[in-house]
Order: C-alpha cells, then sequence, then structure tokens
C-alpha cells in the first residue's frame, strides 16, 4: 500500500471557522447548500482560538479498507484517497463503526457508505478555502492531523498555564 | 416552489406554549426580498405599532433571507425585528455566526414570536420538530453557560443557540440577543423583548439544503462577486486589524467621539486601536458562516491585566480566549467613557457578551453618567462609586451592575436618554430617538449627522454609513465638512444598504463590492429576475414602510433631530475645532429627495410608485 | 521636519508607525516615504508598477493636520514646521458598508 501520494495537507493556523469547504463538498455530494452532507467538517474551539476542518486522513492502513467484509473499499491509483465503491458497498456500516477519525459516513438515501474520496484530484473544499488552510499536493496520510493536535492542545495550554 | 426561501416560517405562540408552521407569503417575499424586508412587512401587517415595546402583543421576528445559507460570501445573516424598548420605534437588529442558516437547513425562513410565556421557555428547532421546552434553570445565567447547558441538555453538538443573558430577563432597555455566545443582534433592546416573552433562548439544528434556482449561474455569480471582494485589499485591511482598524483612522480626523462627546480626539486612541490589539492581545481571526472575510477578533486579555478590574458576578478564568473588541465596542467602552487600557475594555466587552448586552449603548449611557457625575449632578451617594472619565474600575464594575440592575445600574439600564432626563440634563443624551450614538462624531463628518438623525431604529451607522465617501474615499471622496450632496448619498446608501440586508447578506461584503455585484447572484439564486433597479426600489419599499411604521408608532418629524451640543457646540479643540453639524441645510432636501412632506410624511405618489398605498 | 503618522499595514512595511521626514510639500514626503520601506512601500503609494514616477495611488489617504490633502492642495500641499501628517491606505472597492 502506498503511503506517498497526493493528499490533503490542513493548515489548521489559516482557519477562520467560516464553513465554505463544508459548503463546498456538500455541493459536491448534493448539488445543493447542505453542510450536513458534508464529508469535511470545522472544529470550533472558541475558549482556545482554534478552529480547523477535519476530514479523512486517507489512512495508509485504512481501519474502513481493512474491515469491509465485501471489499467495497478501494485504493485510488494515483494517489492516497480510499474509494467507497458504490455498486459493491452493501451499506453494513462496519466502515463506520471501524474508523477511529468518525470521518466514514452513512448515508441512509442511497444504503451506502461515503467518504473523502479527494474529488478525483481536483479537492471542491480546496479551491473554496479563502485562506488557505487546505492544500492539495504530496503528501504523507494523515500527517496533518500532528499539526491539528497541536493547535488546539497550544490553545489549551494557554488557556490553563498562561504565557 | 421557492428557491432561496425555504418556503417556511415558524409561528411561536408562547402565550398557548404553541409552535405552528406557516407557509411564507410567497407575493411579500419577491416585494421584500427577505431579511430586514420582509420580518418588516410581516410586523406591519400584523401588529399595532402603539403597543409597549414590553407588552405581550409586541412580536419578535427572526427573519433570514434568501442568501442566508448559500454559498454566497457572508450569507449568514439574520435580523431581529420588533418594536425597540430603547426608542419605541421599529427596530431591526442583525447579526451573523452560524445561527440562522441552521435555521434555513432547518427548513425555515422566519420565527415570528408572540405572547408571553407564564414560565421561562426555550425553542428547539430541529428540523421538522419543533417544541418548547422548560427554561426554568437557565434563567439567570449568562449566555455562555446557557448554551453550553442547552448543548448539553440536547445532546446534539452541531445546534446553533440564540440565548438572552441577565440583561434580557432584566428588561435592560438595550439589551441585545447573542447567538453563538459572541455574535449579537445588539441594538435598540431586542434582547429585552425576549426577556419580556419569558423565551431564554432558541436552539436550532437543520440537516436539510438550501436549493437555488439556478444552481451554475449561482456558483458562478456567487465566486465572481468573492473574487472581487478578495481582490479589494480593504478585505485584507479588515482581516488583519478587523474593525478595530478604524480608532487611529478616525481620531486622526478628530471625529473620534471622546467624554460623552465634549472632545473629538481621544489622546490613547492608539492604546486601544486595532493595530495594538494585534500586536498584543490578538489570537486569531474569526469569520462568521460562509464569511471570507473574518473580521471576527479572537483575543485575551493581556498577562498584567488578568487579575486586574475585579468581576463579581462570575469567577471566570480570563485566560480564555474570547471574541471582540470591535470598533464600535472599544469606542464606546473605551474613548467614550475615556478608558484607553484594552484590558479594562475587553473585559467590559466579555461581559457584555456574556450579560447580553449592546455595548455601545451600554458605554455610551455610561459615559453620559459619567458626565453627570463629573459635573456634580449626582454623586457618590448615589452611583456607589467614583463615576470618572477614564476609570476602567467603574466601567467594569458597572456593566455587571446595569445587567443585574443593582445599585446605580437600575438607572444606567435604562438608556441614556431616560437616565439623564431622570436627573435633569436630557441635553446631556447624545443620540437620536432614545438611541446613543455609535463611533463617529457628526460635527466632523457632516453626512453622518444626517444618517443618524433619519435612522429609522435610531441613531445608527449601519443604515448609511457615508464614511465611506467622507473618510476613506469610496466610492468617490466627499468633502465631511460640507452638507453638499450628503442628503442625496444619504438616500442612496440607505436604500442599498437596506436592499442588501435583505438578501440575507452582511453589509461588510461593501467594503470590497457594490450591490451590482450581489444583485445577479440573487436573482440566480432566487429565480426571480430582479433588474438591479428593483433590487434598489425594494430597498426604498422597505425604508418607506418602516417610516410608515414609525409614524403609526406615533413618531414624527420632531424625532429626526440631532442633540443640542451636536448642534450648537463647537468641537473644542482637533482637527475639526469649531464644527457643528448643519442639519438644517440637508435635513428639508433630504426630505424631497425622499418624496416626502417637509412633515416627514411619504407622499401620496410615492407610495403609490413604491406600491404601498 | 513634518511629524508623520503612519497607520495599519503602513507602519508594519515602514517599521515604525511614526516618523519626521523634512519635506517642503506632499508629493516630497510620499517620495521620501516610499524611498523608506522600498518597493513594498512604493506598491502601496503609487498605483500601477512603475515606479515613483506614477501617479499617487487613489487609495491613498494624506491628512495634513487631520484634513484630507485632497480638500487643501492636493500633492500640491505645502508643509510647515509642526505640521503634523497622516497617512493610510485604504482600498475599498465598495460602499455603503461599515
Amino acid at each position: 500500500m502506498k503511503d506517498n501520494g497526493n493528499g490533503l495537507r490542513i493548515i489548521p493556523e489559516r482557519c477562520t471557522g467560516c464553513r465554505q469547504c463544508e459548503l463546498a463538498c456538500a455541493w459536491v455530494q448534493s448539488g445543493t447548500f447542505q453542510p450536513s452532507r458534508s464529508l469535511i467538517r470545522v472544529h470550533v474551539f472558541d475558549e482556545q482560538a482554534a478552529f480547523a476542518p477535519y476530514v479523512c486522513p486517507q489512512c495508509a492502513e485504512a481501519w474502513c479498507l481493512g474491515v469491509c467484509p465485501v471489499n467495497a473499499i478501494d485504493v485510488a491509483a494515483d494517489g492516497l484517497a480510499k474509494l467507497v465503491l458504490d455498486e459493491v458497498c452493501v451499506g453494513c456500516k462496519l466502515c463506520v463503526i471501524a474508523c477511529p477519525f468518525g470521518t466514514i459516513f452513512y448515508d441512509p438515501s442511497v444504503g451506502k457508505a461515503v467518504k473523502c474520496d479527494l474529488c478525483a484530484g481536483d479537492p471542491a473544499c480546496v479551491r473554496a478555502c479563502p485562506t488557505r488552510a487546505i492544500e492539495y499536493g504530496p503528501s504523507e496520510a494523515g500527517r496533518w492531523l500532528v499539526d491539528w493536535g497541536r493547535k488546539i492542545n497550544e490553545g489549551y495550554v494557554r488557556a490553563v498555564e498562561g504565557g | 416552489m421557492l428557491y432561496g426561501w425555504t418556503g417556511k416560517l415558524l409561528r411561536v405562540d408562547l402565550s398557548r406554549r404553541e409552535v405552528r408552521f406557516e407557509l411564507l407569503n410567497e407575493e411579500w417575499a419577491r416585494q421584500y426580498v427577505g431579511g430586514r424586508g420582509i420580518g418588516v412587512k410581516y410586523l406591519y401587517e400584523e401588529m399595532d405599532p402603539k403597543v409597549d415595546p414590553f407588552d405581550p402583543a409586541n412580536k419578535l421576528i427572526f427573519a433570514s433571507g434568501p442568501l442566508t445559507g448559500t454559498m454566497a460570501s457572508c450569507g449568514a445573516r439574520y435580523m431581529v425585528v420588533t418594536k425597540g424598548p430603547l426608542t419605541g420605534a421599529i427596530t431591526t437588529s442583525n447579526s451573523g455566526g452560524r445561527w440562522a442558516p441552521e435555521l434555513k437547513y432547518a427548513g425555515y425562513d422566519m420565527i415570528i414570536v408572540e405572547g408571553r410565556a407564564e414560565r421561562p421557555l426555550y425553542l428547539w428547532v430541529f428540523d421538522e420538530r419543533a417544541e418548547l421546552r422548560d427554561a426554568g434553570q437557565l434563567w439567570g445565567k449568562g449566555v455562555f453557560e446557557t448554551e453550553d447547558s442547552i448543548r448539553r441538555e440536547l445532546g446534539v453538538a452541531d445546534c446553533s443557540i440564540a440565548a438572552i443573558g441577565p440583561a434580557g430577563e432584566n428588561r435592560v432597555r438595550f439589551a441585545a440577543i447573542m447567538n453563538d455566545k459572541f455574535r449579537a443582534a445588539g441594538r435598540s433592546g431586542v434582547g429585552a423583548v425576549m426577556g419580556a416573552k419569558g423565551l431564554k433562548a432558541i436552539a436550532v439544528r437543520g440537516t436539510g439544503a438550501v436549493r437555488v434556482a439556478r444552481p451554475q449561474a449561482m456558483m458562478r455569480a456567487q465566486w465572481a462577486m468573492r473574487q472581487k471582494l478578495a481582490a479589494a485589499p480593504s478585505t485584507g485591511g479588515m482581516a488583519r486589524y478587523g474593525t478595530l482598524g478604524l480608532m487611529n483612522v478616525i481620531n486622526e480626523h478628530g471625529a473620534l467621539p471622546t467624554n460623552n462627546f465634549q472632545l473629538a480626539q481621544f489622546e490613547e486612541a492608539e492604546a486601544i486601536s486595532g493595530e495594538t490589539l494585534a500586536q498584543t492581545r490578538l489570537l486569531a481571526n474569526k469569520a462568521c458562516f460562509a464569511c471570507t472575510i473574518a473580521c471576527g477578533r479572537v483575543s485575551r486579555v493581556a498577562e498584567q491585566g488578568i487579575d486586574r478590574y475585579v468581576v463579581t458576578t462570575s469567577p471566570r478564568n480570563w485566560r480564555h480566549a474570547s471574541e471582540g473588541p470591535e470598533y464600535e465596542n472599544a469606542w464606546a467602552l473605551g474613548a467614550d467613557c475615556g478608558v484607553g487600557d484594552l484590558d479594562a475594555i475587553f473585559k467590559a466587552n466579555v461581559l457584555c457578551n456574556d450579560l447580553g448586552m449592546d455595548p455601545i449603548s451600554m458605554g455610551a449611557t455610561l459615559a453620559a453618567a459619567m458626565e453627570l457625575y463629573e459635573k456634580g449632578v449626582i454623586d457618590e451617594a448615589q452611583t456607589g462609586m467614583e463615576l470618572r472619565f477614564g476609570s476602567g474600575e467603574a466601567l467594569v464594575s458597572m456593566v455587571e451592575k446595569t445587567a443585574l440592575r443593582q445599585g446605580f445600574g437600575n438607572e444606567l439600564a435604562e438608556g441614556a436618554k431616560r437616565m439623564t432626563e431622570k436627573f435633569g440634563h436630557g441635553e446631556l443624551f447624545m443620540g437620536v430617538k432614545g438611541q446613543e450614538f455609535p463611533a463617529y462624531d457628526p460635527r466632523a463628518i457632516q453626512g453622518m449627522g444626517l444618517g443618524y438623525a433619519t435612522s429609522n431604529r435610531g441613531a445608527c451607522h449601519l443604515r448609511a454609513y457615508t464614511v465611506s465617501p467622507e473618510i476613506l474615499g469610496q466610492p468617490v471622496k466627499m468633502d465631511p465638512r460640507q452638507t453638499k450632496g450628503k442628503a442625496e448619498i444619504t438616500k442612496m446608501f440607505q436604500d442599498h444598504s437596506t436592499a442588501l440586508d435583505a438578501t440575507g447578506l452582511c453589509v461588510f461584503l461593501t467594503f470590497g463590492v457594490t450591490l451590482e455585484d450581489i444583485h445577479p447572484v440573487l436573482v440566480a439564486a432566487t429565480g426571480v429576475d430582479y433588474t438591479f433597479e428593483d433590487l434598489v426600489r425594494a430597498g426604498e419599499r422597505i425604508w418607506n414602510l418602516e417610516r410608515l411604521w414609525n409614524l403609526r408608532a406615533g413618531l414624527t418629524a420632531d424625532d429626526d433631530r440631532l442633540p443640542r451640543r451636536i448642534l450648537e457646540e463647537p468641537i473644542p479643540a482637533g482637527p475639526a475645532r469649531g464644527e457643528v453639524n448643519r442639519l438644517g441645510e440637508m435635513l428639508g432636501e433630504y426630505y424631497r429627495l425622499r418624496g416626502w412632506s417637509p412633515k416627514g410624511e411619504p407622499s401620496r405618489e410615492k407610495l403609490a410608485e413604491l406600491g404601498l398605498s | 521636519m513634518a511629524r508623520v503618522r503612519l497607520l495599519g499595514g503602513l507602519a508594519d512595511v515602514a517599521g515604525a508607525n511614526e516618523l519626521e521626514i523634512a519635506a517642503a510639500g506632499v508629493r516630497e514626503l510620499i517620495t521620501k516615504l516610499a524611498e523608506i520601506g522600498g518597493r513594498v512601500t512604493a506598491s502601496l503609494l503609487y498605483d500601477g508598477s512603475g515606479g515613483l514616477k506614477s501617479p499617487l495611488s487613489r487609495d491613498l489617504r494624506v491628512l495634513v493636520n487631520g484634513r484630507d490633502v485632497d480638500f487643501l492642495g492636493g500633492e500640491e500641499t505645502r508643509l510647515e514646521e509642526k505640521d503634523r501628517v497622516t497617512v493610510f491606505v485604504h482600498r475599498g472597492r465598495g460602499f455603503p458598508g461599515g
């Protein structure tokens, strides 16, 4: 399994919490403005002055892929994306249970799992972000999660200890 | 089928503890667009303007616009429309955050709240479900704790909440409705109306969609608008310094009201400026929903300020970040009270947010009290403490006391007009129609005087921001000392701003784009083929309907007046030394341009032209 | 020597929010100011990319003693000893927000 390729890089310092990424993702999913359908979600920690989008890190060793009983989750040929094959998925939700990040969802309207597929190489969230807090390019799977955690933690430490 | 609009509204009868669903009046939606427009139309049609603002018969309307919840930049806004307890006039208070988009996703354009609850209640809207729940435990709590408690109780992390604090419950006449903790429908006391109704909060969660009529055209139009907005470097300035970037600019012009408008420059302006905030206390910029500007400030108290200005209402961790202060807040709580310490201002501002009060009226009312105190009209026996200009202790303490109506706070809670009149010095009230001025001295910026005087909701900077041409030189440069041409531009700005307020977008968009850029977005979203002129005309229609409402409420041309200090007492020092506002040179022309009689009443022809007869 | 107050981004670029500059008039003062911050400042003060000969930016606000020079003598406004000059850049394109 490749652990290198084009993926999302999230730079939490740049996020303003505007949710344009959610709107753009939802537009791809549904053709309407419906953030509940977005696969990327902005988290806001007010008292820590921290906001950041959160999305499937495209794990190198993906729990969702491993647990699927019908092999409906595949690796994109050209990158990091783990894809749900709609014609194979039986909607059992095991992947949703297995994912430790909470970034694969079950869509009851079609009875299938749904997750970020990196928009086949042109992610809508990247284009929508007004502050370049989401970038697309060569990256290590899930590397941004480390920055994400650090940013939130810094705010917490500042609030508790000062400085 | 409506697009942009959801086509539904919620009608909440608190007296009967009932919530009903209703279809939106489509004809009104097209004529009045949404937000401020449709809210005003419903209030006009449904309510007797003469009722007391605290009477159960007063209605409280929350109205979003057709672009609220879309991807259009800054599509986050809703308008609270009601009779204002501060003014007795119609009021329209605007707020952002993410509450209004959530309401749209739940499936509603508006909520109309009627009656009065026997016991405190809060409304919970989750898609097609809407219920009134007991708020007994929440009564008396601050906005922040109320939000956290409701979210815990509902177990729905993604809900958004609009709430009042103790100030609203105690009918402080300038109490605000806060949503998402820090965003305020701030002015004219809309929070006090909610408090009088016994409604503590409205929590909303929506999982549905906002559908638009012409999806591809919509995406193209909103993207074009957004690109233009991003290319305007003032947008970059807003991101860097927020609205507080104006503090030094206005002070340098000698137009920064100081010590209750006794002066027009503040010696310590730099210490409370956007530049200083950015260097010393700013942690992040924050955007409202779908906003690509991010003027919001997230900041904190400086280390040396943490233990200063003791707060008694509830212990709180002052190392936590909080939003603000914005220019208006920092001016009212700062320069107008002579306070030059950002930490005192920050704490007072956080308290205003948490207790649910408008910091503009709060600061301005305290400033009037400070002048009364320094002139010896009131003394420490009455106030309980020294109320001198420049005292951060007095500022923070009086903010708390006002929200709780404790001691002298009970006088401040009535607003500057009633408070100064009570002590026999009504001339020290700096405002119009009972509402305190915002942060621009109309003696140094003539057009603002006309804008304040004719604003339908009392003195307001957001109804006709002529600071734009008079100080910032956009879209044309106009001399702030001259009155020529001000009537025309004031009318135009009023009509354009009103139309914008009706779309559900944010007025700050206009730092980068104009109503002409917004127009194609609205057409694509709604599928209604408004011409640009139709849209401006809608703004004029709404403005005139507000005026008619006010006339029916008993207001007259006599209420389009500025205080004696502004008309007769020249600015004593600084760049605008010697200036007074020459309202008389502008008001008559303004009435004529509006098609109003010299008594300020819309003519029959004008009403016919606007479809209002 | 005129006392020059720089607001907002201009102060960041110039590295100070107050300067003393000897200049007989506004045009000379702006020319000297543009040199202090190099290209970055010049780009804020002038329209186009043609260096210092381009016309003054329409986004530039210059106040002499709190009065916009547009209502004094424009670029030709003379400066006296002890005049207080304020310079800031506002590049909005819209109205009527605030």
